[in-house]
């Protein structure tokens, strides 16, 4: 779908990007992680044209990006930016989705059936009358996601499209952008702060740290083999931690009263954290 | 075809939603008017000054406005990731406050017609001057806009260029000659009441067709330049 190869970006002396390379498939959700200020929004950014790379490429479909015609690329992409508003607060959420899909090109038959569904997923059918100023921010953010997908894009970027969101309202973006990208197919490229979020999403994670990209595999920190046992003893409860298969670890604590026996589960949040803020 | 729907949509549910600020503009439109029409000179001539001057009025300051209001919404990040180009997306704005500022300008004609009796002032011949001034300004709505791109308050100062532009239609004081053809506007203006008196020639027509074009063209230019460079470096928008 979209591959990046030896993206390099400075600002003044600033070297945000040093060499980044990494592809998105069909249908995948890919996850970047980073600190604030490693270049996330603007890998983004020259996705969309908005920052020329000082050397590198990206392809969609095999094509260099430079070389397609913004009416012909940008039918294909969309995004919801983070530090953009993505909705009008005069216009009811019925109008801005016919603004975004006038702006797209879009006539109503070919959107009116899937924005209907949409709306009806995201729960917003009672509200989708009235002015977007009265609406919370999740229910603004729900409306700017279904604004960005009526166009079918094959590729939607997303920066930190749950931020300020309260747990509901991100579940329910979660909810949604799982459903969809199933659904239909598409391609994201998700940027996030919000750990919770990343793990009740199905992606790849990518961590983006000191100008370079690296893959992230969860596998690589989980406990295969730990589990975590918990037994009676002397009217005592004892939690301890052992390593094997689950067969040789009930073999070895059978005799014990047994209370539970659980596989130990990462702290994802650390574990990503100690990753971001390891020395160089 | 479909963004010019779009944006008509769009600005008329924003017309109706702040619509007591198309009152207040109607209402200062129309004080002009009497200051226009009590200063010395050929009313006539003033008032077509004046009618030139709220057509392009809007033209000329709705892309700087345009970019300013999106860059202050935060939505013009949003407005750049379409498949139609921010400067056609700029265009069809303007072109529809041109509509917009049309019929505010039908409306002053009626007044001007009831209360001075001054009647014929459109015409066809009225109409292809106004769009090639409109064409015109255009350019110079572009250069503001390009401006507005790198600092956002010259949109602040777009409402005084608009007043500048006033005295330059003519209708308050007369202006001198050689500044009749450094603008659309001016040339416009001079360009009716030669047709009105009859003594306009083929080399007036072409002087206001190059004048307005060159104009469009080096706006359009100058925004291109400014725009394709705006993304060599960081936006702070």
């Amino acid at each position: 779908m979209i591959e990046l190869s030896n993206i390099k970006k400075s600002f003044k002396n600033n070297e945000v990007l040093k060499d980044v390379s990494f592809k998105i498939s069909d249908g995948e959700i890919v996850c970047l992680l980073g600190n604030n200020g490693a270049g996330k929004t603007t890998i983004i950014n020259c996705i969309l044209k908005m920052i020329k790379p000082d050397s590198g490429v990206i392809l969609l479909n095999g094509t260099d990006i430079r070389k397609l015609k913004n009416r012909n690329y940008f039918s294909q992409i969309n995004a919801l930016l983070e530090s953009s508003i993505n909705v009008y607060d005069f216009l009811s959420g019925r109008e801005n989705i016919d603004y975004f899909a006038g702006l797209m090109n879009l006539k109503k038959r070919d959107y009116q059936e899937k924005a209907e569904k949409y709306i009806r997923e995201s729960e917003l059918e009672e509200f989708i009358d009235e002015p977007v100023g009265t609406y919370s921010r999740g229910m603004q953010q729900k409306l700017a996601l279904i604004a960005a997908l009526i166009s079918s894009p094959k590729l939607l970027l997303l920066d930190e499209p749950t931020l300020g969101l309260d747990i509901k309202s991100k579940l329910s973006v979660i909810s949604i952008l799982n459903k969809i990208v199933e659904e239909e197919k598409i391609s994201v490229l998700l940027t996030s702060h919000q750990m919770d979020v990343i793990q009740k999403l199905k992606c790849r994670i990518l961590i983006l740290k000191n100008g370079v990209i690296s893959d992230f595999n969860k596998k690589d920190y989980s406990f295969s083999n730990v589990y975590i046992i918990s037994y009676m003893d002397k009217n005592n409860i004892v939690q301890c931690e052992d390593e094997g298969s689950f067969d040789s670890i009930y073999a070895k604590y059978k005799d014990k009263e047994i209370i539970e026996i659980k596989k130990k589960e990462i702290d994802f949040e650390n574990v990503v954290m100690e990753v971001l803020d390891e020395s160089d | 075809m479909n963004l010019i729907k779009t944006e008509m949509k769009r600005t008329f549910k924003e017309a109706l939603n702040y619509y007591p600020d198309y009152i207040v503009g109607l209402i200062t439109d129309f004080l002009l008017l009497l200051v226009v029409i009590n200063t010395e000179g050929n009313i006539s001539e003033k008032v077509i000054g004046y009618i030139f001057w709220i057509l392009v009025n809007g033209v000329m300051s709705e892309a700087s406005l345009c970019i300013s209001t999106e860059k202050q919404l935060g939505t013009l990040q949003n407005l750049m990731i379409r498949p139609y180009s921010i400067i056609s997306i700029i265009s069809v704005k303007t072109l529809v406050w041109f509509i917009i500022n049309f019929v505010k300008s039908l409306i002053m004609i009626g007044i001007i017609s009831v209360i001075f009796r001054i009647n014929n002032i459109i015409n066809p011949s009225f109409l292809y001057v106004v769009v090639l001034v409109c064409v015109g300004i255009m350019g110079i709505s572009y250069i503001l806009a390009a401006f507005t791109l790198m600092f956002t308050k010259v949109a602040s100062f777009v409402s005084v260029i608009g007043y500048l532009f006033l005295f330059l239609s003519g209708s308050i004081i007369s202006i001198p000659k050689y500044l009749e053809y450094t603008n659309p506007l001016s040339y416009g203006v001079k360009y009716k009441l030669l047709q009105i008196n009859q003594t306009s020639t083929i080399y007036d027509f072409l002087y206001l067709l190059i004048i307005c074009l060159a104009w469009y063209f080096i706006g359009f230019l100058i925004f291109k330049t400014v725009f394709a460079h705006s993304k060599s470096f960081k936006w702070s928008y």
